[in-house]
């Protein structure tokens, strides 16, 4: 492609999104991915879950021929153990010039970014969620219906729920849930009057109806293991689609180094993936939607804002585990849909947006060793325990809103080796720790009412950034005018979750790809 | 000269001498050596510079560049010249010492060789010095080398000026001290000893240059600001009686009695042994430096660095001669039987151990975990001593990443899956079930809180 019109750094799900309604406008669009090939998916003919743990070769799918499964990654999801190359995960860092201190800085240098590995947790930001930003919810409303529409939501629209997970989308039918979930939730809606927790179905951006050329989902029960039908949204599955039109162009393989003003208006610098030479670009307009963490550093770059620290906000998170006695002793059903069944809310104070949200996952679906190790029983006793309460298990994560986060980055010169690099120190707010003590106790109150007991000792909160939700560094309305445009750097567009006011305690993706396919939008109407 | 063939069979450096040409000797010769990183290369280059030759090597990537240069020299501009692919230097480590017994200490060679040293890299610009310091570094220290170190030390002063003080290292070549410390757990099965229970804190030599590594490389700050002081050691110290009869016990095969002695005799003793011919030699300045070694906490320098050191005994039974890669081989065989068999409840098949074999191999350490015969016979015995998940010792830790992998193993076996297969129960049975687990937990739970730190250090 002779001269692009726009260069957006980044093939994940902001990158994507801001893609589509560019190339559907006509505009010439460069996309730059950092990979190169796409990482790959579970054969389609992979056996469900249940099948692989009875086959002496499930092994193979489990841990992964090479046995990558069980390679050390600490504090890292336990969908991202079958990633097939664990330099995915560490050049994140290195490619991208991050150094953490405190923080994990979590992210896949290749095609479709983390969303290979999503949980398809998907909410819709609503005016509760928007306090501050100069972007309302009835100007996401249209790209919301948009993005619902293109990557296929599954859900209920009228439960307890549903206003937090966004109303007026399009929507699949609800995946089904296991019985235990179901039972939870016809209690809940008996007692749900004496409760401050909201409970509901989950929403995501998982297919229960076939939808461009990905199959609905199989109920195979193995999703942490990858889903081997593209039930599951990946952006990486978008790729080959927005490359059948003339007017875009992929260029993987270039990792973004440096970005400047020059040129034809922007110059990016960056390093060819395959041969280590170094690649220069120019471009009138650039979208960075590369992630948080590095399209802040490209920014600060650009803007030559060294030595200056500034907020990044991450979603602080626990894990906890809840036993229901009165289903001891039933027998297993047979898994189902591998990831969040319910999700649930729970105020925290009296400011809107100022609430806990949760998931629930039933535990069958992970690997039993994954729970037992942070049990004080011996593995044996562990073991043998886990299998008598796998009916009554469900394994709730719990997120609280950015502002109980408190890390900061700040942009370090580099000098003729060493690139630029965005030193990360992580934290969380002093609120944090009594907050989610509180939080705990409430929680436990409300699920023991359903008859759900918080197992004592399990309730463990995760290291600052390790539940991979970050954002808010170049807020629109302060760095960032409301189409996304960076203050001081005409041409310069932030579409991913960095410019995004302030971190709700739900889950951002789905937003930020609308929010995306919004500033592509005002993009494509602007003369060019 | 000529050498007849049946002496060459043999492989003592000696004989490689007698073969190697007259030429060679004397230093005169100056070699361009391609493809020094290869297998052949890398043996060539090493063997031909312990023979004194000047080495050139041309290479893809930028690596070792001699300089002449000893302590007591002025340090050559050519030390600190820019490397047309690596760029200027980054930091230097100064390891060098040269032993010293007699003389007047304030004029020590090495306090002077390392001024001049400093002196060149502040003047080069070079924005880190780390400086190999020992754990004795004290102003009062018993040896001489405590002495010098502290007073070096005091050299000093700059940001990014650092003193690694280093605890007692093992592994690798037999030299040094630890070759020293080898010869005296093999001398057995009696072998007496100055202060015994004096506390060291050993590191593992590899441990020790990742950290001289992360200390001269490592962005941010690697010290505590206060003082540019990082301690290399085992922050847990043990008996050097103890950790001198692992040694024996792991890289010789023996069990050693220690014999505690007063400091005075010992000396008289080694005065007397080191004249005589045939029997190892001991230095004094050692021997005195044993004697002389404080405790020092290390646990903060570690985390600031990121460092984490292999447990002792892991490191030891690493170290082991002989056929290694076949031992450490057998060594995990070993284990794996014994995680296996206990996480399964009864003996793994040959191929889930081969699995995990390969998985310790490509994903841990590689090094086989030090496993106490008893389990070997009975690994279901390994409920009284498993490590607590929140157990912090560094051979816990090891223990328990282990007992992960093989645990996750097992769960993507038909066996593990069979746990997944519950076909339900009466409740009341399902609860009876549950006691029993629970009662059997509590009466391990007092064993596994006081054996298994003793077990897995």
């Amino acid at each position: 492609m002779t001269e692009p019109d726009v260069v957006i750094i980044g093939s994940g799900p902001a990158g994507v999104s801001a893609a589509w309604p560019l190339v559907a406008a006509g505009r010439r669009v460069l996309m730059l991915d950092a990979g190169v090939g796409t990482i790959p998916n579970p054969a389609p003919e992979r056996p469900s879950l249940r099948n692989l743990r009875q086959d002496p070769a499930g092994w193979r799918h489990l841990l992964g021929d090479d046995l990558r499964g069980l390679r050390k990654m600490t504090d890292v999801s336990p969908k991202l153990r079958m990633i097939p190359d664990a330099a995915f995960l560490s050049r994140f860092q290195d490619g991208n010039g991050l150094e953490p201190h405190g923080f994990s800085a979590i992210g896949i240098l290749g095609r479709g970014g983390l969303s290979n590995f999503w949980g398809a947790v998907s909410c819709a930001y609503g005016p509760e969620d928007l306090v501050g930003s100069p972007v309302g919810a009835a100007d996401l409303a249209p790209a919301l219906r948009r993005v619902a529409a293109r990557i296929g939501l599954s859900g209920c629209a009228d439960d307890d729920l549903a206003p937090s997970h966004g109303t007026d989308l399009p929507l699949q039918p609800p995946l089904p849930l296991s019985p235990l979930a179901e039972a939870l939730l016809a209690r809940y809606q008996r007692h749900r009057n004496h409760l401050s927790l909201r409970l509901g179905r989950n929403r995501s951006a998982v297919l229960t109806q076939p939808l461009n050329g990905r199959a609905a989902c199989d109920r195979s029960g193995a999703c942490m293991w990858g889903c081997a039908r593209g039930a599951i949204y990946s952006a990486a599955s978008e790729v080959p689609e927005l490359q059948r039109h003339a007017n875009f162009a992929l260029r993987d393989g270039f990792v973004v180094k440096a970005l400047s003003v020059g040129g034809r208006g922007f110059v990016i610098g960056g390093t060819d993936a395959r041969t280590g030479l170094p690649l220069h670009l120019e471009a009138a307009t650039v979208v960075l939607a590369a992630g948080v963490l590095p399209t802040t550093r490209l920014a600060l770059q650009c803007l030559e804002r060294f030595d200056e620290a500034m907020p990044l906000q991450n979603c602080p998170a626990f894990a906890m585990a809840l036993a229901v006695p009165s289903w001891l002793g039933r027998p297993l059903p047979d898994p189902a849909f591998g990831m969040a069944q319910l999700a649930f809310r729970m105020p925290l104070g009296p400011e809107p947006g100022d609430f806990a949200f949760g998931l629930l996952f039933g535990a069958d679906a992970m690997a039993a060793p994954d729970l037992t190790a942070h049990m004080p029983l011996t593995r044996p006793g562990a073991a043998g325990l886990l299998r008598s309460l796998l009916p009554t298990l469900l394994i709730g994560l719990v997120y609280l809103p950015g502002s109980y986060s408190r890390n900061q980055v700040c942009l370090k010169r580099g000098n003729e080796r060493m690139a630029d690099r965005l030193v990360i120190d992580g934290g969380h707010s002093p609120a944090f720790d009594p907050v989610q003590r509180t939080l705990v106790r409430r929680l436990s109150r409300d699920f023991r009412r359903l008859g759900a007991y918080l197992l004592p000792g399990s309730a463990k909160p995760y290291p600052p950034g390790a539940e991979i939700h970050y954002g808010a560094t170049l807020p629109m309305g302060a760095r960032t005018t409301s189409s996304g445009e960076v203050t001081g750097r005409p041409g310069l567009f932030i579409a991913d979750a960095s410019a995004l006011s302030r971190l709700s305690s739900k889950h951002n993706t789905f937003t930020v790809m609308a929010n995306a396919d919004r500033i592509g939008t005002l993009l494509a109407q602007r003369p060019t | 000269m000529t050498v007849p063939p049946e002496c060459l069979r043999g492989s003592e450096p000696s004989l490689a001498d007698r073969a190697m040409p007259d030429s060679l000797h004397g230093g005169s010769m100056h070699l361009v050596i391609t493809g020094a990183d290869g297998y052949i290369g890398q043996r060539l280059t090493a063997q031909a510079a312990a023979h004194g030759v000047a080495v050139t090597v041309l290479a893809r990537r930028p690596g070792v560049r001699r300089v002449v240069w000893s302590l007591g020299l002025p340090v050559p501009d050519a030390a600190f010249a820019r490397d047309p692919v690596a760029g200027p230097v980054d930091a230097v480590i100064h390891l060098a010492h040269h032993w010293t017994t007699e003389g007047d200490e304030a004029a020590d060679p090495n306090i002077g060789g390392t001024a001049a040293l400093l002196a060149a890299a502040r003047r080069h610009g070079v924005p880190r010095f780390v400086f190999a310091s020992s754990l004795s570094a004290q102003p009062a220290a018993l040896n001489r080398y405590g002495r010098v170190k502290w007073r070096i030390e005091q050299l000093l002063s700059g940001t990014g000026e650092i003193a690694a003080r280093i605890g007692l290292v093992y592994g690798g070549p037999r030299r040094g001290m630890w070759g020293t410390l080898c010869r005296i757990a093999s001398l057995g099965p009696v072998v007496p000893m100055v202060t015994p229970w004096r506390q060291v804190q050993p590191i593992h030599l590899d441990d020790l240059c990742r950290g001289l590594l992360l200390l001269a490389g490592a962005p941010g700050p690697v010290t505590d600001p206060a003082h540019g002081v990082a301690v290399l050691a085992d922050p847990e110290p043990l008996s050097f009686s103890r950790f001198l009869s692992l040694v024996a016990r792991q890289v010789a095969d023996r069990h050693l009695v220690v014999l505690p002695v007063p400091l005075a005799p010992i000396l008289v003793i080694l005065h007397l042994v080191n004249r005589l011919p045939f029997l190892p030699r001991v230095e004094r300045e050692r021997v005195l430096g044993l004697a002389g070694l404080p405790v020092v906490a290390s646990g903060d320098s570690l985390r600031r660095l990121g460092l984490t050191l292999r447990p002792l005994e892991a490191g030891l039974a690493a170290e082991r001669p002989g056929r290694h890669h076949d031992r450490r081989r057998r060594a995990l065989i070993r284990e794996g039987l014994v995680l296996l068999g206990y996480v399964r409840g009864r003996s793994p098949e040959p191929a889930l151990v081969r699995r995990y074999v390969r998985a310790v191999e490509v994903h841990g350490t590689g090094i086989p975990l030090p496993m106490p015969g008893l389990l070997a016979g009975w690994p279901r015995l390994m409920r009284l001593v498993e490590p607590l998940p929140a157990s912090r010792t560094p051979g816990q830790r090891l223990l328990s990443e282990r007992l992960h992998i093989a645990a996750l193993l097992v769960d993507a076996t038909p066996d593990g899956g069979r746990r997944y297969d519950y076909r339900g129960e009466s409740p009341v049975s399902a609860v009876l079930r549950l006691f029993v687990i629970v009662a059997l937990e509590v009466v391990a739970m007092p064993f596994r809180l006081t054996l298994a730190r003793r077990i897995w250090r």
